[in-house]
């Protein structure tokens, strides 16, 4: 009889510690933020969507055979004056190739980062978009390069 | 029942076949029960079949590959650098720790020597990622038992510990952030000045979930006495990690068997004794946890006052080809010890690469200990081992 009470009184008073704790972050600062209006400030080394500046990319593969999903669809042709490119160690290179495809299916990424890791001149990059939601899976695959400007046929 | 005793009155053959079927009735039929796919106390899906007595289970039958995706197998396909991203896909919960686990086995296949920087930043990294498991066992510990608040407590400081992730590598869950021969990057700016101050958080926020989980009595008499799992069938079933030492066996591989810098730094290996229930009850295996993230930050806070100059990469090939021969490497996760057995044939790809993980064992030993139980306290009991589900199925 004694050990019923006694339990009653050992469970209502670690109620009341809990509860204290709980009533204590009642009335302080909420933790939470309000997501569509407020927003996080992301961090500089954020991985997000992944983008690319074709007219620094030489074309040297390195992203296309890294990737361990082969998202990365990559064509390009020779060019008769090679274009000159600033590398990320401040050396010129020559842009022998042009692109002109550069597709991404954004819906297969894994966003690990190991495509612009070894990117000699810093064409492909992550920037720091994160909401990726589309409504069709064609729109999820971008492309980042300008195709080849097919002359007109010409009218017979 | 009641209509055949109505129908044949008088014949007491009949009424002697009934008593026999009463009899039946009170025992009861046995009766299989399907518990999930989906159920908040397990981290992923997974199905188990119980056979029940009304409410006593008298075996369970745990049904695994829900989420079955081949690691194993993609693993051969894809060279030594690709396979660092599908690591984290293992304990998603503790990403860091499987990194940590892959880049020490693949360093050891090719001998490669990491800088003692990069080593230092690993282990803070990993300690951190051990913190945030735990944070969300205890949240989900309360679920089950009823308590809905902890895990917004739990998720709280957890999101401090992913937003230091987040400006270190750049992600939140998984990170792909250790590297074979070291790790991608070097620590950003304040990081250090910001781990130091979530440490002091944290241990005052320890005494908080104590106050508010671990000591509360409705909370031990649900765990307490509940799920025992005695030392020697802990160890013959494989058992590892807090699991293993809520039934009191001090094994840990961070001590018996060193590996990175834990040498160099100091902590204790808390163990179940027992003290309000039997030893290898839910509650120990619980507290256990707890304690364990205690240690973690103290070996976080040497680590940090440790941290030495240099680089944090060893030059390592973009393709690598180690020598012929293979190597299996173990390591102390959260959820006990992952082990990755690594056959090299010479070539850019490993030839077989079959991983060992914590969850797997440690589930093998639920269905053994679970016999003669009610069911809400199955709840508890599965709850307590803190299986992840895709470092069970690969």
């Amino acid at each position: 009889m004694v050990n019923y009470f006694k339990s009653i009184w050992v469970g209502l008073t670690s109620i009341l510690v809990g509860m204290a704790i709980t009533i204590k972050y009642f009335f302080s600062k909420k933790a939470t933020m309000q997501y569509p209006e407020e927003r996080w400030q992301m961090p500089e080394r954020f991985r997000g969507m992944v983008k690319c500046d074709s007219s620094k990319c030489i074309s040297c593969l390195y992203c296309v055979n890294i990737c361990p999903v082969s998202l990365i669809t990559l064509e390009s042709v020779k060019v008769d004056v090679p274009a000159k490119v600033i590398n990320l160690e401040g050396k010129e290179m020559k842009r022998l190739k042009d692109v002109t495809k550069f597709e991404v299916d954004i819906s297969k990424c894994i966003f690990c980062g190991l495509c612009i890791e070894g990117c000699p001149t810093g064409a492909i990059y992550m920037s720091h978009e994160y909401e990726l939601s589309c409504y069709s899976r064609k729109d999820m695959v971008y492309q980042y390069a300008t195709p080849p400007q097919v002359p007109p046929a010409e009218k017979s | 029942m009641s209509e055949k005793l109505k129908l044949d009155n008088r014949s007491t053959s009949i009424v002697k076949d009934a008593a026999s079927h009463m009899a039946e009735v009170v025992v009861g039929e046995e009766m299989l029960i399907n518990m999930g796919p989906q159920h908040p106390s397990t981290h992923g899906v997974l199905n188990k079949v119980l056979k029940t007595d009304g409410e006593i289970i008298s075996e369970v039958f745990p049904q695994i590959g829900y989420l079955h995706r081949g690691l194993e197998k993609i693993a051969e396909k894809l060279n030594y650098h690709q396979f660092m991203p599908y690591t984290d896909r293992i304990d998603y919960l503790a990403a860091m720790n499987c990194n940590l686990a892959y880049a020490m086995a693949i360093e050891k296949l090719a001998a490669i020597e990491v800088p003692k920087r990069a080593e230092y930043i690993r282990v803070i990294m990993a300690e951190l990622n051990r913190i945030a498991t735990h944070l969300v066992f205890m949240g989900t510990m309360g679920l089950e038992t009823g308590a809905w608040t902890p895990i917004v407590y739990g998720f709280r400081e957890r999101e401090e510990i992913l937003d230091l992730f987040e400006m270190t590598c750049g992600q939140r869950l998984t990170y792909n952030y250790m590297r074979i021969g070291g790790v991608s990057d070097d620590l950003p700016n304040g990081f250090v000045d910001k781990a130091r101050k979530f440490c002091d958080v944290l241990e005052k926020k320890l005494v908080e979930y104590n106050n508010l989980l671990s000591y509360n009595q409705i909370f031990i008499d649900r765990m307490a006495k509940v799920g025992v799992l005695p030392a020697d069938l802990a160890v013959d079933y494989g058992v590892t990690g807090p699991a293993l030492r809520g039934s009191g066996v001090k094994w840990d591989l961070r001590k018996n068997e060193p590996y990175s810098v834990y040498p160099e730094l100091e902590f204790d290996i808390p163990v179940g004794k027992g003290e309000l229930g039997k030893v290898g009850d839910a509650w120990d295996r619980y507290m256990v946890r707890m304690r364990e993230i205690e240690q973690s930050i103290r070996i976080v806070r040497q680590a940090l006052d440790k941290l030495p100059a240099g680089d944090v990469r060893a030059k390592v090939g973009r393709i690598f080809k180690p020598a012929q021969g293979e190597v299996y490497v173990r390591a102390e996760n959260p959820r006990g010890e992952l082990g990755f057995y690594v056959v090299s044939d010479g070539s850019a790809n490993p030839y077989r690469l079959k991983i060992r993980t914590g969850s797997f064992n440690n589930l093998s030993a639920v269905p053994p200990i679970s016999k003669g139980m009610m069911i809400s306290d199955f709840v508890i009991t599965l709850g307590s081992f803190d299986v992840v589900l895709p470092e069970i199925d690969r």
